[in-house]
């Protein structure tokens, strides 16, 4: 391998190859995507043909199929209001503690909180529906917020540990010895230097929250059913509609995918996850 | 917006919307329809035509009865895990729901799950002469009773029927088939893969045992001995087992362990089934030439008989009220309505064929449809049984447990020992939920 | 220091009465942790209840008997004689011990590759991490498109590359790997972005000194990065692990279980128990062994970690 580094020719080589092999795993991971998108200008007709077509009159159908289900606008906007607020509340939740468990240990509520994450959801659904009935949640946005935050806790703590490990000591010591107290210490010295990490976590935990099915399956209703669902409207029990399907998929996926391309930066680089210095 | 919300499926004419808005269900007004006004009921339904059909016509409904109707549809299996979830936790919330009597029936009547409706259906001041109960086909009527109780209404009656492509049948100077020996000959003879497959049927594991209970019950099988002993392993019920196994094997197309309804439709609109036997549902879909390549190419058969003759299968999906709700009387209503010969006429009138016989009778329909079509349907729907599903209590849980036997056998695997296999854990099951006898 | 100056220093959320105030303060992590452990005790403690006591009584939802109290028997069920737990066991473990691993070297190996500069590298890492954001649900419906016997697109691929047809999820043989494709497909990119995370924090000396000695890039992978980046590799996989062993959406929207059983993990076994079958006694009890095994299967990790630390 070292012969071969100092020749230039086989720089350029490797450097091809390099390239290939981006190239090739990009496309990899991108083709579902793109087979979506293509996918959602064709009619039902032509998606089933084989073999495939990749050259087509495309139709704008499907998306007015979409966009016709009068509620499409109402599950982009309960989706917006739930995995926000799911994600909002976490943090509010989920900061202070993963800042305690950073600083002052607490192992043992860190993995309690932990086993939350390893709880099947499944579990859930019955007690909760019985018991948000008892509470009027049902049907509620505080309700799915308050559901939803069982997996932006957990996450938002895990990731957010390893940050506040990060901080340096030295800035806390001297601000506690400015007389800052311990919780200033926290508002102002520690959130601010792990700002990059809040927004890998709240990212995270965004798309968690966005793309659950199950709870809002069962605790939603009319009022507050979120993105997730509207894909299976194109399902009935006799008939598929893969046009439709591939069209709210595109457009379901689209508000994370650019949300993710406008903290891309932050997040890549903020992305150290739970206690790797621990 | 809501009100004239366009079908996104089965390309909804509006015109015929109309015609069924503009005929008023309360005409021959003998009740008082606005005697629970002012209510507001919950639906929870199967997403399908027929909540497309209802929610398109809620406005009627509204105006006649002051009754507010909220529908929410999911497909078939997030519908059936909201709606356990409700039950099961007692919700006041549903009001009418949809249930499929012939699978689950039994488990539901046996939970108390559905309110009785008689007491409703024989109260002249809350249900109408004109809604005429007699006019529902007996034998599909007769399947949502249960320990003598009126659990359901239905809002379709559909059977199985062969759908063949008569272009390819008369190039190769083919009759239909008469019996299932007939179908495996014809099969064989069109099987041209991968442009066209000879026979393509269901065989997923949630849904094989109700396209294989055909050939069970045309071999001679049942789902139990005349002791009350699983039947789905006895000798007639291994050779249907092995004909059905075979048929698919060898000239279905290569998804068959994985086929839904979606998969044999998609497959028979691309034109690349010649045969199938399923939903007499499909015909107006088939006939789309917007959607299908196969329209006016094909004809309505029989449903063959095999050995022992034949059974024709009857599947229903219904209309329940819950015991569990306070507005059962603004619930029945809309039951009533939903269920009403006018609102179910447009329907039927699309090849979506109702419970009525009326409707099964009318000549504007009868015109309008492939004769062999309509031969067949009105044969089937005549002599059918909910056979597609055991009679049981945990009859969901021996459907899956058949299923799953008959899927492993579609991959390959040896009849008799997943046949057995099932029938000792159909025993097991039985032991625990069946009362004892 | 007056106290005045100290409250200014201190902020509104300081006590005005200096002694609860300092007493507050020497106790904060205390008031920190209590909101969210407050939360998920609400929130959790009673699902855990209901789903514990349950597993001990057979129950169908129903509206008019009381639930029957059985004991252990569900337990006893569910490892003595239950055929489907134990092939949902094996499932599972299948599914996830493959998918993880596979994940867990790819994710390593793209992060490696893309921590160097190279033209286009931003946009690379942003088109890499696209498949997290995807919905499962949508997803899983089109790969299930997508791997159709008839008519998918990977069957244009197998002719295209002249590989016989191959019949994906429609087989007993191919459904788990098409299954892990899919799983991979979506979640590599998570472990990509976490190890290249830890990647790029890692100190430089390190790499300068190896490089004077000499060492080659295999060997300054093996012997200086991977050790160093192990802890976030583990912790990253095992945020894989939790969610692998509960995968639901993925795999009942695209197989339902199937082919027969061949794809029913043991999630997908517990849904079918409590939604289909109703047997929601039985369902729990399932429920509670399913936590266990994910319980264990993190330990297991933690171990691991603690084994190399």
């Amino acid at each position: 391998m070292r012969g071969v580094s100092g020749n230039r020719a086989g720089r350029l080589l490797r450097r091809a190859g390099f390239y290939l092999g981006l190239v090739m795993v990009l496309g990899v991971f991108i083709f579902p995507f793109v087979w979506m998108v293509l996918n959602s200008f064709k009619t039902h007709d032509r998606i089933t043909e084989y073999p495939p077509v990749f050259w087509f009159e495309p139709t704008l159908g499907n998306y007015r199929n979409v966009f016709q289900q009068a509620q499409f606008f109402e599950y982009t906007w309960n989706s917006f209001i739930v995995s926000f607020g799911a994600v909002g509340m976490g943090m509010v939740l989920g900061l202070p503690a993963a800042y305690a468990i950073a600083r002052y240990g607490h192992r043992g509520f860190a993995f309690g909180v932990l086993a939350c994450r390893m709880i099947p959801g499944i579990a859930f659904l019955v007690p909760w529906f019985i018991v948000f009935r008892m509470m009027g949640l049902l049907d509620s946005y505080v309700g799915l917020i308050l559901a939803h935050l069982v997996i932006t806790v957990p996450l938002i703590v895990w990731i957010m540990i390893g940050f506040f490990e990060e901080v340096p000591i030295e800035l806390e010591e001297a601000a506690r010895i400015d007389g800052c107290s311990r919780a200033g210490v926290f508002l102002r010295i520690a959130l601010p230097l792990v700002r990059p990490g809040l927004v890998s976590a709240g990212i995270l935990a965004l798309i968690f929250s966005w793309n659950s099915f199950l709870f809002p399956l069962i605790l939603a209703g009319v009022n507050t059913k979120t993105l997730p669902v509207l894909v299976y409207s194109f399902m009935t029990f006799d008939y598929l509609d893969l046009g439709g399907i591939y069209a709210a998929s595109a457009l379901i996926t689209l508000p994370v995918v650019l949300m993710v391309l406008a903290v891309q930066r932050q997040f890549i680089r903020g992305l150290t996850i739970g206690g790797v210095k621990g | 917006m809501r009100g004239i919300r366009r079908s996104t499926f089965l390309g909804l004419g509006l015109a015929s919307m109309m015609l069924a808005a503009g005929t008023n269900p309360a005409a021959a007004n003998d009740i008082n329809w606005r005697q629970a006004q002012g209510t507001e009921i919950r639906l929870l339904t199967l997403r399908a035509w027929f909540a497309d059909h209802w929610r398109a016509n809620l406005p009627e409904f509204e105006k006649l009865t002051g009754i507010k109707v909220v529908i929410e549809d999911y497909p078939e299996d997030p519908f059936r895990q909201k709606l356990a979830v409700e039950m099961a936790g007692k919700s006041k919330s549903v009001d009418v729901f949809t249930t499929g009597t012939m699978r689950e029936g039994r488990q539901f009547a046996n939970l108390g799950w559905y309110a009785d409706l008689t007491p409703f259906i024989n109260d002249a001041t809350l249900t109408a002469r004109s809604w005429d109960k007699d006019d529902f086909i007996a034998s599909v009527w007769q399947a949502h009773q249960f320990q003598g109780r009126q659990v359901a209404v239905p809002i379709q009656s559909n059977v199985q029927l062969l759908y063949y492509r008569k272009d390819l049948f008369d190039a190769a100077g083919l009759a239909p088939p008469r019996t299932l020996e007939e179908l495996e000959a014809a099969a064989k003879r069109l099987h041209n893969p991968p442009a066209v497959y000879g026979f393509v049927s269901r065989g997923r594991r949630t849904q094989a045992p109700y396209s294989w209970s055909h050939w069970l019950f045309a071999n001679g099988g049942s789902w139990i001995t005349p002791d009350g002993k699983p039947g789905i392993n006895s000798p007639a019920a291994i050779a249907a087992t092995e004909q059905y196994v075979r048929l698919l094997r060898s000239y279905s197309d290569p998804g068959i362990t994985d086929n839904g309804p979606a998969e044999v439709q998609t497959q028979f609109l691309q034109g690349r089934a010649a045969m199938i036997l399923d939903a007499v549902s499909w015909a107006g879909l088939f006939n789309d030439p917007a959607r299908s390549r196969v329209a006016g190419k094909w004809a309505g058969a029989l449903a063959p008989p095999g050995a022992a003759g034949a059974t024709y299968e009857l599947w229903a999906w219904s209309l329940a009220v819950s015991p569990f709700s306070d507005k059962q009387k603004a619930a029945w209503l809309f039951v009533q309505w939903a269920t009403s010969k006018e609102m179910q006429r447009p329907l039927h009138m699309r090849s979506f064929p109702m419970p009525r016989t009326s409707l099964w009778t009318d000549a504007e329909w009868k015109g309008a449809v492939e004769p062999g079509y309509y031969q067949a349907a009105m044969t089937q729907v005549q002599a059918a049984r909910p056979i597609g599903h055991p009679p049981f209590v945990a009859s969901p849980e021996i459907t899956d447990i058949v299923g799953i036997a008959i899927n492993n056998a579609l991959a390959g695997r040896d009849i008799k020992t997943e046949l057995d296999a099932a029938a000792r854990r159909m025993a097991e099951v039985l032991e625990r939920t069946e009362p004892k006898r | 220091m007056t106290a005045r100056a100290r409250h200014a220093q201190g902020g509104a959320w300081r006590s005005p009465a200096p002694g609860l105030g300092r007493w507050v303060d020497r106790h904060i992590s205390w008031f920190f942790i209590l909101p969210a452990g407050l939360f998920l005790a609400a929130v959790v403690v009673f699902p855990v209840l209901y789903t514990g006591v349950l597993s001990f009584y057979r129950w169908s939802g129903s509206a008019t008997a009381a639930a029957t109290w059985v004991g252990l028997s569900n337990y006893a069920d569910v490892f003595a004689i239950d055929p489907g737990f134990r092939n949902a066991l094996w499932v599972t473990a299948y599914f996830t011990g493959v998918s993880v691993l596979i994940e867990v070297i790819l994710g390593v190996g793209l992060a490696q590759m893309l921590n160097r500069e190279f033209i286009g590298k931003g946009l690379a890492r942003t088109l890499l991490i696209l498949p997290i954001a995807g919905t499962p649900v949508a997803f899983a419906l089109i790969w299930r498109n997508m791997y159709n016997p008839s008519y998918g697109i990977f069957l244009w691929f197998a002719e295209l590359l002249h590989l016989p047809p191959q019949r994906w999820i429609a087989d007993v043989v191919t459904v788990i790997p098409s299954l892990i494709l899919f799983d991979v497909w979506q979640w590599t990119p998570l472990i990509m972005l976490i190890t290249l995370a830890g990647l790029v924090s890692l100190p430089s000396d390190l790499y300068e000194a190896a490089q004077i000695d000499g060492a080659s890039p295999w060997q300054v992978f093996w012997r200086i990065t991977l050790p160093l980046v192990r802890p976030t590799i583990v912790a990253a996989a095992m945020l894989r692990l939790m969610d692998s062993l509960k995968t639901f959406d993925q795999i009942y929207v695209t197989t339902q279980g199937g082919p027969g059983i061949a794809s029913q993990t043991l999630n997908l076994y517990v849904f079918d128990q409590a939604f289909q079958y109703l047997n929601f006694g039985y369902a729990s009890a399932l429920l509670v062994v399913l936590f266990f095994v994910i319980l264990a299967g993190n330990l297991l990790l933690v171990t691991m970690r603690r084994g190399q630390a």
